[in-house]
């Protein structure tokens, strides 16, 4: 603002230079013609000086780096609702078989494995706890025929 | 019993483990922090703190302005009668007072283009704030595409319309002064059609900003909300051919997920918009009283003659209007963008 000061301080001398010289000036000669004429160009130059100095570059090259923000913003945005939507199913998965199980009697705890490629599903159930072989076999014919997750990818641990 | 329901169901939405997922609107500026002192419930809430908080803000600007506006009659008052006194010269009196008026503004003037060029700083630094968290609000909802476009666009122009402002705008206003100061003191009009250009020349640089801009968002708007809407129609098509229980757990997350992203997304929305509204008022209420008060000046003044350096005053209540214009084209700017980014997918 300093600049901006000195500046304007400049460009008012100058026209209050010019307005005094021009007071005293009376009539239409060639002397009072030649000095509205310099009064005129003091006056131009001292307005137009700071506008020499305006800088626009770089705004161009801005917009390639405004783009890589935006992906990364967009993707931050993508990956918090993808891991609060995968919280979700893994949950849901868990809460849907410990249900099941214990409408057949059984008490185990369960892990579901999400898959990695999108939309993330259920691939693999890992259920511990001590089950009869014929509860077992219920309940992993039902994981596999309502959940689509095969008996291999079933991992029964105790 | 509408509210009833709300209450349930945004409590329903936060038992659901979405903790991952949080958006937060920025905390309002320092200087907006006066305006919005508590956190609104609602939109309107807010808004009505705003204004209450404005007019108490009047008072103060008022009397600032009007002490200068006294100055400037009484100065003007002198100069009529010193005009009427015999032998005196018109053009040195006019240069007295073009000089008077001069020095009598140009204070309070540099403060309120200060204070111009602050608040389009703040606004845009809080803009850089509030951008990121309601486009990643946008794109977690689905709208990637829409969100990405929205705020390269919205960071774009609000650069370039910062950049106007104190590269640009800014030193013309000075110049605009400048001129005005000296066609006030040299007299014959020379440099009126130059002073004329410069102000033609501030004007049109906001006018042409903002146009492109809202031309951007329309047409940005409509074509990646079309995309936006396509992939979300996909992804519908693809949950549809799972298994029907890992299908039905798959739409109920994603349908909660795009739901709780939609409250949040219209709480850091709203609240953002206010906060905007907030650190824009204070500066729009002390200039633009500022500039009411100088109009009126200006035609108090015209009655005792003196035209020079009446015209004088009237070329700075032109800048005042220039100040208004462009802390409120930034502060348009933002708002604009907010809504749309609030609007979202399709």
């Amino acid at each position: 603002m300093g600049a901006i000061r000195e500046y304007l301080i400049s460009v008012v001398s100058v026209a209050a230079m010019c307005g005094i010289l021009n007071s005293f000036m009376k009539g239409k000669g060639t002397v009072t013609a030649v000095i509205k004429f310099l009064s005129g160009v003091c006056l131009a130059l001292a307005i137009a000086s700071p506008l020499v100095n305006i800088k626009l570059s770089g705004l161009l090259s801005y917009t390639d780096i405004l783009n890589i923000e935006a992906e990364n913003v967009v993707t931050d945005g993508e990956n918090k609702a993808q891991q609060a939507i995968s919280a979700i199913i893994k949950s849901e998965t868990e809460a849907y078989i410990l249900d099941k199980a214990a409408s057949l009697g059984i008490e185990l705890e369960v892990e579901s494995v999400l898959s990695k490629s999108q939309p993330q599903i259920p691939e693999k159930i890992i259920l511990t706890g001590s089950v009869s072989p014929y509860a077992k076999a219920q309940l992993s014919a039902w994981i596999r025929d309502k959940l689509g997750i095969s008996e291999e990818e079933q991992q029964w641990n105790g | 019993m509408k509210k009833v329901l709300l209450t349930i169901i945004i409590i329903l939405l936060l038992a659901v483990p979405v903790s991952a997922m949080e958006f937060t609107a920025p905390p309002v500026p320092e200087a907006g922090a006066d305006f919005l002192p508590d956190e609104p419930e609602t939109f309107a809430q807010g808004l009505w703190m705003i204004v209450r908080e404005a007019v108490d803000y009047l008072q103060p600007s008022l009397a600032e302005a009007a002490g200068v506006c006294m100055c400037l009659i009484a100065a003007i008052m002198l100069l009529s009668l010193a005009q009427s006194l015999p032998g005196a010269s018109e053009r040195i009196t006019n240069l007295i007072g073009t000089l008077t008026v001069a020095v009598l503004m140009l204070q309070p003037a540099s403060a309120l283009i200060s204070l111009g060029v602050q608040t389009v700083t703040e606004l845009s630094e809080y803009g850089k704030l509030l951008l990121p968290v309601m486009t990643a609000a946008v794109a977690a909802q689905g709208g990637a595409v829409t969100s990405a476009a929205l705020y390269t666009g919205t960071v774009l122009f609000d650069a370039l319309l910062s950049s106007a402002i104190s590269q640009i705008i800014v030193p013309m206003v000075y110049v605009f002064l400048a001129l005005s100061i000296a066609n006030s003191a040299v007299g014959e009009g020379m440099l009126g059609k130059l002073r004329d250009f410069i102000k033609w020349l501030m004007t049109w640089s906001l006018k042409i900003i903002l146009y492109i801009f809202t031309g951007y968002i329309s047409i940005t708007g409509v074509v990646s909300g079309t995309a936006d809407a396509a992939a979300i129609k996909a992804a519908k098509l693809t949950i549809s051919g799972m298994v029907p229980v890992v299908g039905s757990i798959l739409s109920d997350a994603s349908e909660t997920i795009l739901v709780s992203a939609g409250v949040m997304k219209s709480a850091v929305g709203v609240y953002g918009l206010l906060a905007v509204l907030a650190v824009w008022i204070g500066p729009f209420v002390r200039i633009g009283v500022q500039y009411i008060l100088l109009k009126v000046t200006g035609a108090v003044c015209g009655v005792f003659g003196a035209k020079q350096p009446v015209s004088l005053i009237l070329d700075f209540t032109k800048a005042m209007g220039m100040l208004l214009a462009m802390t409120s084209a930034v502060c348009l700017l933002l708002l604009i963008s907010t809504v749309c980014l609030m609007k979202g997918v399709g």
